[in-house]
């Protein structure tokens, strides 16, 4: 088997991908430089092929709109000027439809062992403790850039400073910020994650290193100018029977982060080999790691054709192109 | 008022207005024709729950209380010294 899948799928157009090579990837969010350095064929899969398993994730459903229900309370309570409970409630109202299957006027349902927990009474839950817990939060929101706007729902692009050696184009990170935020006199980017697991300070050291937050804060600080150490992370456990919350700072040192630069120009060199000579190699290391690979059965597969068969028939297709909205969570 | 009317039986029209409002009923209705007053009664029915859930943690803590009764069998215990191994040496009565 050669490097590539060497079968019979198109590649769908997709603006993080340089026209000049239309398998390197340009623009990079937090996800596909994540995918790529745990293993450069899973990333070939799910980035640059957009291969996803047929049967979605429901951690990264869940995860999505509680994302987006803390945004829009947020822009309720900030840009419109609404009260705690009428921007709770227009918020359940939304993640209500967004949580509504349209195509089979039905709830959100899934057949994952994951659904148990985490499923739309979960979340409307989890959201309604959430907001009632932070109504009054002592992180006050900051203002940035010439607009002087309010540091919610932050689009970024920010050049690397290394370029192609084949295209000659700058290597670009691009993602989301939640919020930036004063506590205590100093500034956080803030954001939301969801876990079954009991929070506790081995919990939040997970975060560090991490690809996902070290990008943060290199964005708040390069981007909107915010002197940030890092991020402030709301926790929320979320069980069958109920949910919990706790805060924590993750923390970035100007070592660390001027070395996570430096280590970065190693994995887009690597990037842009792939890219180049289309091939791209298993990582059979961490094939188990993080609950297990998703392409884990295409890896298995004998020939190019059993390959195709478990792709076409296990497997949907999505372009994603952090460019276009946001795609990291 | 007669005690018959003291505890009214529910009319049909009453028990299907209360099912209407259920809270499943409430969360498999397409959320496009759910008014405010169902998304209230969904964000009260949440907040409910946290209060009851707090409120049953507190009775646990009661319930773990060592049961001191005077029925509870004793054993006349007296400390007179404890070992470096952190054993405790007992004297019987």
């Amino acid at each position: 088997m050669d490097g590539s899948l060497g079968i019979g799928f198109e590649l769908l157009p997709n603006g993080a991908f340089s026209k000049k090579n239309m398998l390197l990837q340009i623009h990079l969010d937090s996800s596909s430089l994540n995918d790529f350095k745990i293993c450069p064929r899973r990333y070939y899969l799910s980035i640059v092929y957009g291969f996803q398993p047929a049967q979605e994730s429901v951690h990264l459903t869940f995860g999505i709109a509680l994302h987006r229900a803390v945004e829009l309370y947020w822009t309720y309570r900030l840009d419109r000027q609404m009260p705690h409970r009428d921007a709770m409630v227009e918020v359940v109202r939304e993640t209500l439809k967004a949580t509504w299957d349209y195509n089979l006027n039905r709830p959100w349902q899934s057949d994952d062992k994951a659904f148990k927990i985490k499923n739309r009474y979960t979340l409307v839950r989890t959201i309604v403790w959430y907001l009632d817990k932070y109504q009054n939060d002592p992180v006050q929101v900051v203002r940035v850039g010439n607009d002087d706007r309010l540091a919610v729902e932050l689009p970024f692009r920010l050049g690397t400073g290394y370029k192609s050696a084949t295209t000659g184009e700058e290597f670009v990170l691009c993602g989301r910020l939640d919020r930036i935020g004063e506590l205590n006199g100093a500034r956080y980017v803030t954001d939301v994650k969801s876990t079954g697991h009991t929070l506790s300070e081995y919990w939040f050291a997970k975060f560090t290193p991490d690809n996902q937050f070290t990008i943060y804060t290199i964005a708040a600080r390069s981007v909107f100018g915010v002197d940030t150490t890092g991020i402030l992370v709301d926790a929320c456990q979320v069980v069958q029977s109920f949910s919990e919350f706790q805060r924590g700072v993750v923390s970035r040192s100007d070592e660390q982060l001027n070395r996570w630069h430096h280590d970065l120009a190693f994995f887009l060199e690597q990037l842009e080999k792939c890219a180049y000579d289309d091939d791209w190699p298993q990582n059979d290391s961490a094939c188990g790691m993080y609950g297990g690979c998703p392409f884990r059965q295409v890896c298995s597969a004998t020939s190019a054709n059993s390959r195709e068969l478990i792709l076409r028939r296990e497997y949907k297709r999505r372009v994603w192109d952090p460019t276009f909205e946001r795609m990291d969570y | 008022m007669s005690s018959d009317n003291t505890y009214p039986i529910p009319q049909t029209d009453a028990l299907r207005q209360a099912d209407k409002y259920s809270l499943q009923e409430l969360f498999s209705r397409d959320p496009e024709a759910l008014g405010t007053i169902g998304l209230e009664q969904i964000v009260t029915h949440m907040q409910d729950l946290r209060d009851r859930l707090a409120a049953t943690a507190t009775v646990r803590q009661v319930r773990v209380k060592k049961d001191v009764s005077p029925r509870a069998p004793t054993l006349p215990i007296i400390v007179s010294s404890a070992s470096q191994m952190g054993f405790v040496k007992v004297k019987k009565d």
